[in-house]
């Protein structure tokens, strides 16, 4: 009995709607396409599934599917909701409102779902409700030949490597070990395919704790992945979901944190590997197992500094892979450079899943405010060029969202979209040393740094400097033109406020100061627009009597003409 | 030579009659350095030892490797004149304070000419006797006349005529009258009652001749002065006779105009037996070492040579012969004292030319009467780096009133608009000073009518901008440019790390030159653009060893392209908002020429008044009046050589989208469909709009976009061509050279457009087009085919058209390699990703 949840926004409206109408034969060809040489059963890995449905009892559970799996959804949900011991209720989540690489939480909350199971990709961010499973999906791929072509290619075995791999191949992961299991110049990352599924309440009031500690002693870093997979679930998996449900607690946990150790158990990107590699991952070479994707990306650009080497399936060869990452780095800089000169900054929230988002946001606009800025939150779903257009006033864009979805290099958006760590080394001036950090969530503690940054303790730029009206104005070389910054006055008094600011009333208050500078810059907008509103034209036009409007949707308004718009418009989304 | 104390500098400057501002300008290699030297050495110069210290104007050390002087550099003298009697009115002492800046003569580096000119009344123009007058002396000598800066001339390398090329001396008078008829030639034509004539004449002393490099030189004055006693003839009137077909008659012992005597014998031109032959018999004499003749002829002139000098030969005895009897830097000296105007002259017709705001307000007043009491008004013209790394003198002009240390003042940059706060900064003077070639003197305050440098205000400017005490002050207007920084490279650090540093490189970069421009470009890439091979060179070798601080990367250097159209658009285009309930019909077609240059100067633009300009265009362009009234933007940038036109009629909302439409003209227009490149001369009509009814769905998110989108497809379906970049190259070669310009002109896709022999020497001028794109490493090849003879110089002069791109090879070819370059589909755009059916 699958349940239709409805779906926020979808990834394409028309493509789901010819989703719907295809025939069973288009299923049968998609699913060849996708399966390559798995089983069905295999491939979405069911009685992993089922066995933790029994296990834990779940009674909810909800599937959540990627646009090119959605074909698989009846199959899955008729075979879990017949397979499973319980009366287990089975949700299909059709799209989310931000990226499906996301763990759509609030939806399944919708539905008082306990459990959820996650197909396709995943950019594997830690969240904080739900347990939930991650089924990537398989894809075949030839050690051994790989294996040679690795011993060819590198052939000094005192160079360290680290492995990383795609999702798809995960299933790899014990072979791999086992090939590697001589060199010791080889670690190889693992991906664990549980989230939350030990730290939710169900599971400790379960008592079993002696499962949870047994099983951290023997994660080490190569953890084996045995039937019920429950691999590094460590400490910091724990205190970070803790961490979010209770900010109390919260500023403690980060003050214990600091920058170095800040994912101790050794995360990288959802990605596993011991402290102690962890620690000096600055020896090591990276080697990327597969195609090109948003996460090598990011690993590109976040370890920009290490070697990065990758193996195309397809050639059988390994390659360096350097070309875009200098350019990337560059035109990140670009946008943090742009930060300095907006004055109107808006963040995007474009998660709810990722931990310490909310946190995260209200760090941002305390930052962008003592930075005599003014922010707006916006929430747009899912983003595209039309939702931010909409904002012309903003002159930049920041947005909060998983690592996978934050670097959004598009020519088509009006105005740039910048990431927290971009806005952050903007707005403090910090000199970039070249590094980068694409997930908000370790650079959450710089940004709660804010308050104890001592302005006098940061060396200020040379080109920033201070007129007598104590606004200070620095030369951008984008337009080059000098830009003034802030108010450092009032922004002193803003940090006092906002000091003073607790928790509970999160609305930022504002000096009346900072009132009518914010409201400056909001002037300074209007007056260069030059449709200010409608025209009144008193006593020019003739007083009618009030008449019936428009009614019905913008799609087709009940007394338009019926042949306007295309048909398929009107359909609604039904499954 | 005398020593000066600041105090006495000082004392100077409060007279404002007694002050002289002027610059040397000159084609490369006329001798301008030379010459400011011998000036240096004459006149008094605070405590400071230049004896022997050659290039002194030359303060970088590259500068007096490669012998071109880079950077315009300043220096403050002081001149006693010998003659009471010639005190110029209004003068109450004979102690003049001349501020000289030197300034760059290759043509790459003329924007330092521009600022130079800007703080200064008058020029010294020095003509090389042999080559004339250049390409580049023309550049400067027009720039100067724009600014209503009074010309005086100085004909150098006169000692060339006479050993080197023996020139006998009706040949050295025609080749001196026609550098002087080439000089006003181009300063005669203006038509300017305010500035009156300007034209350089030997007979009113405004022409001197000589030689910098022995340091001596005349005027007519100084001869005239020698005859005046023995012919008994006033010295004014004498002056008009040593000078043009002037003839004495030694049988009548009269003045005539005549070539030939009473008797039909042939005559000497005065300006020839009078003054060129002594010169010359004294050259002989020394020349052919007869000893008996020099010493008569020393003692005639009652030059006393000291024993050192006596036991000189050759070349080294003229120098020091000719130097002690016409020093050159007295003639010269003289000659700008009397002849170039004080500020206080020179402000009451210059204001009109300097202030943006109304003619009668209380700065332009001040700025009229150099006024002292009045509100301060000073221009900065250019920043001149300190030994303090990363800050810059800001080094300008005062035009009125006094500007001291400790002032508080208004900074105000070239985008500040009166009433409003943009680029308005308020900020106190740290300290004033007086600028000393390589040194700097510390000054309590300045009066107007100096230059000055001031610390503190670095910061506030990008290159230059206008400093007031004054609420009310409008600009003073912003310099234009001769040259334009059409060669760029991208750099990067070799070291990633390093980028923070290139940054604030490139930020001090950008303020140390008036031309050079640095941005970053959306792509990440830092541009540094110069206005040619040897500047960008110059700025390069600047940002890694100076600015930065760091090893750079630099790619090839790559040309700017302009995206156009040659054609009106095939199709009307049609782009449809995401929700499909906006639609937006746009046509592009092509602007002339004519009107494209009329936006980029400036005379046509977004800031005239609407009507003036629909009729302006009605007239000129014939363009319909409605439409020249329904100018919505120019673009990019709000002043560019595009134009959005709204031919709509009746269209319901349309004034809600205008600010989202422009908003999206501005960047189609910054960012070409084709290669990313800004556009130019295209001309986008709005022909109709459909806009939904509800306001939430007409709103910028839908309209903008869309508009990009047709503005794009607009740009493609009217035959979209590249325009690129062509430099107008002047190559001076002997005879036996031309055959090698040609052939590497016509490899590089030059033609030639001129070719004319200067007369009386064995040099050729050819004028030729060549592409900017074909210019790197023209002057290297030239060179080495040419043995070296050939030397070019180039200056950017108009854009021209590569072809259609996507129908001939050329254009597509640089289409793909810029979109290449900047990381874009290596395809020609698809017009159907813009254009929509209906």
């Amino acid at each position: 009995m699958s349940n239709v949840t409805p779906a926020f926004f979808t990834e394409s409206f028309d493509k789901s709607l010819n989703n719907t109408h295809s025939s069973n034969k288009a299923v049968k060809s998609k699913s060849e396409e996708v399966l390559d040489k798995y089983s069905f059963n295999d491939y979405f890995e069911v009685e992993k599934s089922i066995e933790i449905i029994n296990e834990y009892n779940f009674k909810n559970v909800a599937l959540q599917l990627p646009e090119h799996l959605l074909w698989a959804s009846q199959e899955l949900s008729r075979i879990l909701t017949t397979q499973a011991n319980h009366q287990t209720k089975v949700y299909i989540l059709g799209d989310t409102a931000y990226g499906s690489c996301c763990i759509d939480e609030v939806t399944a909350l919708h539905l008082k779902t306990d459990f959820i199971i996650h197909y396709g990709h995943s950019c594997l961010s830690p969240s904080s409700r739900i347990p939930v499973q991650f089924v990537f999906g398989k894809k075949s791929f030839d050690i051994p030949a790989f294996y040679s072509t690795f011993q060819q290619t590198f052939t000094n075995t005192t160079e360290k490597f680290i492995i990383f791999y795609e999702l798809q191949f995960q299933h790899y992961y014990n072979d791999l070990c086992q090939t590697f299991k001589n060199s010791n110049n080889v670690v190889i990352t693992s991906i664990n395919n549980f989230n939350n599924i030990f730290s939710t309440k169900s599971f400790l009031n379960n008592s079993s704790n002696q499962l949870y500690n047994s099983n951290s002693s023997s994660s080490e870093c190569c953890s084996k992945n045995s039937s019920n997979e429950t691999t590094c679930c460590s400490n910091e998996n724990l205190s970070e979901s803790s961490c979010c449900n209770n900010s109390d607690n919260n500023n403690n946990v980060i003050a214990a944190i600091d920058e170095s150790n800040l994912n101790s158990n050794g995360n990288i990107f959802g990605r596993t590997v011991s402290k102690e590699v962890f620690e000096n991952l600055g020896e090591y070479n990276f080697l990327w197992i597969g195609g090109e994707c948003i996460t090598l990306t990011n690993l590109l650009m976040n370890y920009s500094k290490n070697c990065f080497y990758r193996y195309y399936i397809n050639g059988d060869k390994i390659l360096k892979e350097t070309l875009p990452r200098n350019y990337s780095l560059m035109k990140r800089y670009y946008i943090s450079e742009k930060c300095k000169d907006s004055s109107v900054i808006g963040i995007v929230v474009a998660t709810l899943t990722v931990a310490k988002y909310s946190e995260t946001i209200d760090q941002l606009k305390k930052l962008i405010i003592s930075a005599g800025k003014k922010p707006y939150v916006f929430v747009v779903g899912r983003l595209n060029v039309p939702k931010l257009g909409n904002f012309s006033e903003i002159d930049i864009f920041v947005i909060v969202a998983c690592p996978e979805n934050s670097l959004i290099d598009s020519k088509e958006y009006y105005k740039p979209i910048a990431t927290p760590f971009e806005l952050n080394l903007a707005l403090k001036n910090k000199n970039w040393t070249g590094e980068y950090i694409s997930d908000f969530g370790q650079l959450f503690p710089t940004l709660t740094n804010l308050n104890s940054d001592d302005d006098d303790q940061q060396p200020i730029p040379e080109d920033q400097v201070d007129d007598d009206e104590g606004n200070t104005h620095h030369f951008s070389l984008l337009s080059g033109k000098i830009v003034m910054k802030n108010n450092r006055k009032v922004r002193q008094q803003q940090l006092q406020t906002s000091n003073t600011t607790t928790n509970e009333t999160k609305d930022l208050i504002t000096t009346a100061n900072d009132q009518f500078k914010q409201l400056q810059i909001v002037e300074d907008h209007l007056s260069d627009r030059t449709y200010k509103g409608l025209d009144m034209r008193i006593g020019e036009t003739p007083v009618v009597k009030a008449v019936q409007g428009l009614s019905g949707i913008p799609m087709h308004y009940q007394d338009e003409p019926n042949n306007t718009t295309s048909t398929s418009n009107t359909i609604t989304y039904t499954k | 030579m005398v020593n000066f104390t600041i105090d006495q500098i000082r004392a100077i400057m409060d007279r404002r009659e007694n002050i002289r501002n002027m610059s040397v300008i000159a084609h490369v290699d006329h001798g301008k350095t030379t010459l400011s030297d011998s000036l240096i050495t004459r006149a008094g110069i605070i405590a400071d030892k230049v004896a022997g210290d050659m290039r002194y104007m030359s303060t970088r050390q590259d500068e007096q490797e490669r012998g071109i002087t880079i950077k315009a550099s300043s220096v403050s003298l002081h001149f006693e004149l010998p003659d009471k009697d010639d005190m110029p009115p209004g003068c109450t002492s004979p102690e003049f304070l001349i501020n000289l800046i030197d300034s760059p003569g290759h043509v790459d580096f003329s924007s330092e000419v521009t600022a130079a000119l800007r703080v200064t009344d008058g020029a010294l123009v020095v003509v090389d006797c042999v080559e004339g007058v250049c390409v580049q002396t023309e550049t400067v000598l027009r720039q100067a006349v724009a600014e209503r800066i009074k010309p005086v001339l100085f004909v150098n390398k006169v000692d060339r005529f006479l050993l080197e090329l023996q020139l006998n001396t009706e040949e050295a008078y025609i080749s001196f009258r026609r550098a002087i008829e080439s000089v006003n030639a181009i300063v005669g034509n203006m038509d300017d009652k305010e500035f009156g004539d300007v034209s350089v004449l030997p007979e009113k002393g405004t022409v001197a001749f000589g030689s910098g490099l022995h340091g001596w030189g005349f005027t007519l004055t100084k001869f005239a002065k020698l005859y005046a006693a023995k012919f008994g003839v006033a010295k004014d009137r004498l002056m008009t006779r040593l000078w043009g077909d002037n003839y004495f008659d030694p049988e009548t012992k009269k003045w005539t105009s005549s070539e030939t005597s009473a008797s039909g014998k042939q005559l000497q031109r005065t300006f020839c037996q009078f003054i060129l032959e002594p010169i010359y018999q004294l050259t002989r004499a020394v020349v052919d070492e007869n000893q008996e003749k020099i010493d008569k002829m020393v003692k005639n002139l009652s030059i006393t040579l000291s024993p050192d000098d006596a036991e000189l030969k050759g070349k080294q005895l003229i120098k020091s012969i000719m130097r002690k009897w016409l020093p050159a830097a007295d003639a010269i000296l003289e000659m700008i004292v009397l002849h170039l105007p004080s500020p206080v002259v020179a402000q009451r017709y210059r204001m009109g030319h300097l202030y943006e705001g109304p003619i009668d307000d209380e700065c332009a007043v001040a700025i009229k009467n150099c006024d002292p009491n009045g509100p301060l008004m000073m221009y900065v013209s250019k920043m001149v780096p300190t030994s303090d790394k990363g800050r810059f003198y800001a080094f300008g002009r005062v035009f009125s009133g006094v500007i001291r240390t400790g002032q508080k003042v208004r900074i105000m940059g070239p985008n500040y608009v009166p009433g409003k706060k943009e680029d308005l900064f308020l900020k106190s003077i740290q300290r004033t000073v007086l600028m000393m070639g390589r040194k700097t003197e510390q000054i309590e305050d300045c009066p107007c009518g100096n230059i000055v440098g001031l610390v503190g205000v670095d910061q506030f400017l990008v290159k230059s901008g206008t400093i007031t005490t004054s609420e009310v002050a409008h600009n003073i207007r912003v310099m234009k440019f001769s040259v334009s920084p059409v060669v760029r490279v991208a750099v990067e650090p070799k070291n990633p790390s390093d980028l923070p540093k290139l940054v604030e490189g490139l930020k001090r970069l950008a303020k140390s030159d008036p031309c050079v421009l640095c941005y970053s470009e959306e792509s990440g890439e830092h541009i540094v653009a110069g206005a040619g091979e040897l500047h960008l060179e110059i700025c390069l070798k600047d940002l890694a060893e100076d600015h930065a601080g760091i090893e750079i990367k630099t790619t090839d250097p790559v040309v700017s392209f302009r995206e156009s159209v040659s054609a009106e658009s095939s199709i009307t285009c049609l782009a449809k908002s995401a929700n499909k309930h906006n639609r937006l019909f746009v046509k592009a077609e092509p602007i002339p020429m004519e009107l494209q240059n009329e936006i980029e100067a400036g005379s046509v633009s977004a800031k005239d008044e609407v009507k003036a300009r629909a009729n302006y265009l009605t007239d000129t362009y014939n363009w319909d009046n409605n439409d020249g009234k329904n100018i919505w933007s120019f673009g990019p940038e709000g002043s560019g050589a595009n134009i959005l036109v709204n031919v709509t009629k009746g269209v319901q909302y349309l004034n809600e989208i205008k600010d989202s439409f422009v908003g999206a003209f501005q960047w189609a227009t910054k960012e070409g469909v084709l290669c990313d490149e800004n556009m130019r001369g295209i001309r986008f009509n709005i022909l109709d709009v459909t806009l939904h009814t509800d306001a939430i769905h007409r709103g910028g998110g839908q309209v903008i976009p869309t508009a990009r989108r047709v503005l794009y497809a607009a740009e493609l379906t009217a035959s979209p061509i590249l325009l690129e970049p062509v430099y107008l190259a002047e190559i001076t070669a002997p005879e036996n050279a031309i055959g090698g310009i040609y052939s590497v002109l016509n490899r590089r896709r030059g033609h030639v457009i001129s070719e004319e022999r200067r007369t009386g020497t064995p040099l050729f001028s050819v004028k030729a087009y060549l592409p900017v794109l074909e210019s790197f490493g023209f002057t290297a090849d030239l060179r080495s085919h040419t043995a070296g003879q050939a030397f070019p110089q180039c200056v950017m002069d108009h854009w021209n058209s590569l072809g259609v791109v996507g129908v001939d090879k050329k254009p597509t070819e640089v289409c793909m390699g810029v979109r290449k370059r900047k990381g874009l589909k290596e395809e020609m755009p698809d017009l159907n990703d813009f254009h929509e059916k209906l």
